[in-house]
């Protein structure tokens, strides 16, 4: 988060649509730099979304592709993803690729051999309802499409 | 004769051997409940599988007989606490949002048509809930 000549600051921030609803990702680029820089560069983004099968009420996505899977190492590490938080897991030794996690619900990021961390790189605002049904609802129906595109700064 | 059930999900046929031995309470609670319809979806917490609840089988005092934490593949495992009926496919654990690992009865494994049953559990994670019908198998 960068502070402005009038001392405001300015929060970046980003577009989010999940089947057909959207709402605004405040970016978190104070507590991890480096990851909220590489989600920037890679947008737009347009990749499946679907339902973790071990981290519980959440929705991931691949992001193995892209700037994101150039980031080396967590920033200001989590266990567990808050509704609307948006978090990466990047490339580590024993887990290539790299995730995008967005909860809708109480969500701890784990693997089979139990918990895990994630870098937090942003919130959903206040008022994205709907977006969280959206992810929920992919639970009973599937996986879906979610686009992330530059939404400028504030 | 052990008892077995018909399992039919989203028009794929399989047979499940219950565990009466080993979990015969348990068995006899879920033998009396069948026939039961529902929906299956894929499981949140616990890795590789897809569940349904059976509300009328939820049951916070029952004990669990025949107890693992580990689903082994093909299995099927029924926690009394919420009247879960999990399907595991793969690496499954009885898992929560509040405990990184728990206790299920292994209740039943699958003998048969186990490949093509379970391609239709995994698929339930990108497709979403699919019908399931669990039937009595008697007199086979």
């Amino acid at each position: 988060m960068a502070e402005r000549s009038d001392g405001e600051r300015r929060m970046k921030s980003i577009e989010l649509t999940v089947s057909g609803t959207s709402a605004r990702v405040v970016l978190w680029d104070d507590l991890a730099p480096k990851t909220v820089a590489a989600l920037l560069e890679s947008l737009p983004l347009e990749i499946p979304l679907q339902h973790c099968k071990w981290s519980g009420s959440a929705c991931f996505a691949d992001v193995s592709k892209g700037a994101i899977a150039g980031v080396s190492g967590l920033e200001s590490p989590v266990v567990s993803v808050y509704p609307g938080v948006l978090a990466v897991r990047p490339p580590a030794p024993g887990a290539p690729g790299a995730e995008l996690l967005i909860a809708y619900g109480d969500a701890e990021y784990r693997w089979p051999d139990g918990r895990r961390q994630v870098t937090p790189v942003g919130e959903l605002e206040p008022g994205a309802r709907t977006v969280l049904d959206a992810l929920a609802a992919t639970a009973a129906k599937g996986r879906t499409t979610i686009r992330l595109r530059a939404a400028g700064e504030r | 004769m052990p008892k077995r059930i018909r399992l039919t999900l989203d028009g794929v046929e399989a047979v499940a051997r219950l565990n009466e031995d080993a979990a015969p309470e348990t068995v006899a609670k879920f033998w009396a409940a069948l026939p039961v319809e529902e929906t299956l979806r894929h499981v949140r917490w616990g890795g590789e599988a897809g569940y349904i609840l059976i509300r009328k089988l939820a049951d916070k005092t029952q004990p669990i007989e025949n107890r693992i934490s580990i689903y082994p593949p093909a299995s099927i495992g029924f926690r009394p606490e919420h009247g879960e009926v999990a399907f595991s496919y793969g690496q499954a654990q009885a898992r929560d949002h509040v405990r990184p690992a728990t206790w299920a009865c292994h209740l039943a494994t699958i003998e048969t048509n186990v490949d093509a049953f379970f391609a239709k559990v995994r698929a339930t994670r990108a497709e979403g809930g699919k019908p399931i019908r669990l039937t009595r198998e008697e007199g086979r």
